[in-house]
């Protein structure tokens, strides 16, 4: 039964990366890569009841946190075109940092 | 008592499996930014909930705490996926992408006008695009 539901997932792993393929704008990449990484954690968890190894929980359970984070670095990324927030490319940062 | 459980167990993987496939198939086939957000939120949640609501009868709280990291993924995912989607959903919205509607793409049914308009959704699409805001820009950071 955990094989029907790997299987399950793998189909909708290929039709997430033909639409991250396939997405005219960048948002439709960025939210098939979002599903594609829920749908590794999923496959993750199956395979670590598969294979009766549960050290893969714990790399699921990391896998959730980088990919929610991901997400958010990506698309700040796509907004502001810089990870520093809105207005560092245009002078010093309020920080001292250096501007990329 | 045991073959219960692994039939509860059997069936919400396998339904947990078809709900992924479903939002797979929607992000595939659907027509818009926002409605293919919709369909990936089905796996987030329905999909992600069920498989590992299937992996916890099956798993109990066991010796190495399986059952509590088991919980702990589907809390996290419970808690990120959503924010995750409407800060894309907000970021699509501010980029300018209009909302797919049942007339289809506004600048399609712009050509259109004597389309029914019950709703009134064309007749604001029009004066927006006349107006020369087809959406809601962001605020100016100054």
């Amino acid at each position: 039964m955990i094989t029907t539901g790997c299987l399950f997932i793998l189909v909708t792993l290929a039709l997430a990366l033909l639409r991250a393929v396939r997405g005219p704008s960048v948002y439709d990449r960025i939210v098939a890569v979002n599903t594609f990484g829920t749908m590794i954690v999923l496959l993750l968890v199956l395979l670590g009841f598969l294979t009766d190894r549960p050290e893969f929980e714990d790399i699921a359970l990391l896998y959730v946190l980088i990919n929610f984070a991901s997400t958010i670095a990506v698309l700040k990324f796509v907004k502001y075109s810089s990870l520093a927030g809105p207005g560092a490319d245009r002078g010093a940062s309020p920080k001292g940092g250096t501007a990329p | 008592m045991s073959l219960i459980l692994d039939i509860l167990s059997w069936a919400c993987i396998v339904v947990g499996g078809i709900f992924c496939l479903l939002s797979g198939i929607g992000l595939l086939r659907l027509p818009d930014v926002f409605t293919r957000m919709h369909a990936a939120s089905l796996g987030d949640t329905l999909g992600a909930g069920l498989v590992l609501l299937g992996l916890l009868l099956q798993a109990g709280i066991g010796a190495d705490l399986v059952g509590v990291k088991l919980i702990l993924i589907l809390v996290f995912l419970l808690f990120t996926s959503p924010v995750a989607t409407h800060a894309l959903a907000h970021a699509a919205l501010l980029d300018g992408i209009v909302p797919w509607t049942r007339h289809g793409r506004p600048p399609d049914a712009r050509l259109a006008p004597e389309d029914p308009d019950e709703d009134g959704f064309l007749a604001d699409a029009r004066d927006d695009l006349e107006a020369g805001t087809t959406a809601p820009r962001p605020p100016q950071e100054s």
